[in-house]
């Protein structure tokens, strides 16, 4: 029987892997290359490059003038909660549309504004990201004017009247995305991966001789030699 | 089994190129691959200590796994050991020898079987790797016949009294039946495999193939091997090695 069914080549060391990886560390190379260009010119051509501008408003907490410095906490907490959802509004960002002429729709306007507030203090942060930095300026300036010109003039919205204050004004809008080095990295690192996935399912495939105890348990006949790869000389 | 060290078709396609008229035992004869190829002919020795084995036949699973290269510095090293050696390109379909000799492929084997040269004009001698030759010559549609001619028996009967060692050198067993034809005239079979190439489902095909034909297999060669592949043999190499 020159058939052996023990396959002792099974198992699979840490050398194996390390000389597994060295024998197609320029197939591996060349992944990481390749995908860390296609991430590059990714976020150096493809994406367009964002802008972020903001600004401050705060809110006025109204407090009991006969007890000194109390006031209810927890409606002001409320309050606060309500002009964050107020400012992006319909309500408002109509207001804005209109005010500065834009061609966005107010869900347009929504997934680029973010206005946020804290815990710990009645200011309330509005931030615009557009890639024209000058827009992402005057949109959060006037989505601003406009929440405070409607919480005023609105009877509708009365608990707000009097209640936004604006503390700063936004300016040109500052370079948010994308983050090119980020993309490179990542390129990097997924370019790396793949190709380390790659080289193994390719080694997985390969089910031939590797070593010539393989083929002595393999077949009953003797092995005569082993004969290098070798390179031509370059001066040939 | 010699490959330039570096080249873009290399990286893209990940193939050999090949460069037939490299004999690297001649030009690099203090190399550890021409010991490599000193202990196969010391092997073969021992395996034909009783001087029965003239008419050695080469082959291997699949194309390019190093046969022309093998069988041309075993050529020449056992011609340099003094013994007379006929190489005899029977890859009538693909045939390479011309290029280790870096001769065209005419005034071959095909061409002496039709009967326009004689056997005289067919063999060639080089004097650069110093021994005989027959190249396959015209290529020719009826491979099987030509193998299967009565004529070409009767030429390798002429040769085996006239040489030490008649070297075969064959298509792979895989794709063609050549092969199995061919082993008909031949008294052994070397069988050439080389490291990471064809899947072992293959080989054992093409073992179990020649096996069942009845063919002498007197050994396997393991070609192409990477010394830098950490399988094993490594320690070895810087030992040896003298020029790296």
């Amino acid at each position: 029987m020159y058939e052996q069914n023990l396959e002792p080549e099974n198992e699979i060391s840490l050398l194996d892997l390390y000389v597994i990886l060295r024998r197609n560390i320029v197939l591996i190379l060349a992944f990481t290359t390749l995908i860390a260009m296609i991430a590059a010119a990714y976020a150096f051509f493809v994406v367009d490059e964002t802008y972020a501008s903001n600004a401050d408003v705060m809110v006025q907490v109204q407090t009991d003038p006969n007890i000194d410095g109390s006031y209810d906490y927890n409606t002001a907490q409320k309050l606060l909660a309500t002009i964050v959802e107020f400012m992006s509004k319909d309500v408002v960002l109509d207001e804005v549309i209109r005010d500065l002429d834009l061609s966005y729709t107010t869900t347009q306007l929504k997934n680029n504004l973010t206005v946020t507030s804290s815990n710990t203090s009645f200011f309330i942060n509005i931030k615009y990201v557009d890639k024209d930095p000058r827009l992402a300026k005057e949109i959060v300036d006037s989505v601003i004017n406009q929440s405070i010109l409607v919480a005023n003039g609105n009877d509708a919205f009365s608990t707000l009247k009097n209640k936004i204050t604006r503390t700063s004004f936004a300016d040109m809008g500052v370079y948010e995305a994308p983050n090119k080095p980020l993309y490179v990295a990542i390129g990097i690192i997924l370019g790396g991966i793949v190709g380390v996935g790659f080289v193994f399912i390719k080694e997985l495939m390969n089910n031939s001789y590797r070593t010539k105890e393989q083929l002595e348990q393999a077949f009953d006949i003797q092995v005569m030699g082993t004969i290098p790869e070798f390179e031509v000389k370059e001066d040939f | 089994m010699a490959k330039k060290k570096f080249s873009i078709e290399k990286l893209i396609n990940g193939e050999r190129v090949e460069k037939y008229d490299y004999l690297i035992t001649k030009y690099d004869p203090l190399s550890f691959v021409t010991e490599s190829f000193q202990k196969v002919i010391i092997n073969l020795e021992y395996a034909n200590v009783d001087k029965n084995l003239k008419v050695i036949q080469f082959t291997s699973t699949l194309p390019s796994e190093g046969k022309s290269t093998f069988v041309s510095n075993l050529s020449y090293l056992m011609g340099q050991k003094g013994q007379k050696v006929i190489l005899l390109d029977l890859d009538l379909r693909k045939p390479k020898m011309n290029r280790v000799f870096n001769v065209p492929n005419k005034n071959g084997l095909t061409d002496y079987l039709a009967g326009k040269i004689t056997l005289d004009e067919a063999i060639n001698h080089s004097d650069d790797i110093g021994i005989d030759f027959i190249n396959a010559g015209e290529k020719t549609t009826s491979v099987i016949n030509v193998l299967e001619a009565k004529k070409l028996k009767e030429l390798i009967a002429q040769l085996r009294e006239i040489y030490d060692y008649v070297l075969l050198d064959t298509p792979p067993v895989i794709s063609v039946s050549d092969a199995l034809y061919i082993s008909k005239l031949a008294d052994g079979v070397i069988f050439i495999v080389a490291q990471g190439k064809a899947k072992k489902v293959l080989v054992k095909d093409a073992i179990k193939t020649l096996k069942e034909y009845g063919v002498n297999i007197l050994g396997i060669v393991f070609t192409q091997f990477d010394m830098k592949s950490g399988y094993g043999y490594g320690q070895d190499y810087s030992y040896y090695s003298d020029d790296e």
